[in-house]
């Protein structure tokens, strides 16, 4: 998983391309995400928002840190902060909803 | 596509939140409810698959007809559970509160007074809880009592009374001071 190098501008774009960037890496395996849906009541589209949502959720303060005037991390650390959350969210939801 | 920014809970102080939601049965809320339950089993099992600031062990999760709720003491950390709500089943609703209350309000007026004539006869303080009450849970239940009545709302919802005080969004109304004002 490598995160983007694109250079942000403001917290509203870092965090819209950090969705983007999970957006695309859970397109990159729809068949996972197939899987999990089959169990659920959601469509696919949904879940994978709804994921979209959490890993925000768990990198918001990160990436307020991530611009400037701060630099405790830099935008490109947030976002292999954001993959290595959203892998763990699946591997969550494959271990709740695949044994159903 | 566009992304909207996302909302952020987790602060710095915890509170007790409570999480309502309505499913279209209770079929579905039994389903939702044993979900809930198998993700504490697997907080348990792999603590380190969560960000939470609060253990399997602290939290409560129940089932009443068609709702499922879910109790715990957090700065915020709900997202798991927010998540699964939604995704084992889709719901009619989700209420979140914090410091979840069910309360119930009276107020002893003279008898055959209206509650807007009731409001003529009140002082100011409590003609400002009384247009709060009508705010938040509507027109009150009327009881006769004889020579009197009582007017009685009954509140779900956030927290707002504590140790004999009543808080309306920053306005206190001590209640243990009024001798016709009562809260159970």
């Amino acid at each position: 998983m490598e995160a983007s190098n694109v250079k942000c501008k403001s917290f509203e774009q870092l965090i819209s391309e950090i969705a983007e960037l999970l957006w695309k890496e859970l397109g990159a395996d729809e068949a996972r995400v197939r899987r999990v849906v089959a169990a659920l009541e959601v469509d696919a589209e949904t879940y994978k928002r709804l994921l979209i949502k959490e890993v925000v959720n768990g990198i918001y303060l990160d990436a307020q840190f991530a611009l400037p005037p701060h630099t405790l991390y830099t935008p490109e650390q947030v976002k292999e902060k954001a993959l290595k959350l959203l892998e763990k969210k699946v591997e969550r939801d494959e271990r709740l909803y695949l044994q159903l | 596509m566009k992304w909207h920014v996302f909302k952020f809970r987790p602060s710095s102080h915890s509170e007790d939140y409570t999480l309502i939601a309505t499913y279209r049965d209770e079929e579905t809320a039994e389903k939702v409810k044993n979900a809930l339950f198998r993700m504490l089993e697997d907080m348990r099992r792999n603590p380190e698959g969560y960000d939470t600031d609060w253990g399997p062990d602290d939290a409560r999760v129940s089932h009443r007809g068609n709702q499922v709720t879910f109790e715990v003491y957090t700065a915020g950390f709900l997202d798991d559970v927010e998540a699964l709500l939604e995704k084992v089943a889709k719901p009619d609703s989700i209420e979140c509160y914090q410091n979840y209350q069910e309360i119930t309000i009276c107020v002893e007026v003279p008898k055959g007074l209206s509650i807007d004539a009731a409001m003529l006869v009140m002082d100011k303080d409590e003609v400002e809880v009384v247009k709060w009450l009508r705010k938040l849970c509507g027109e009150p239940e009327v009881i006769d009592k004889g020579e009197s009545q009582i007017f009685r709302w009954f509140y779900a919802g956030d927290g707002i009374y504590c140790d004999g005080t009543l808080n309306l969004g920053g306005f206190e109304f001590p209640v243990d001071e009024r001798r016709n004002w009562s809260v159970e």
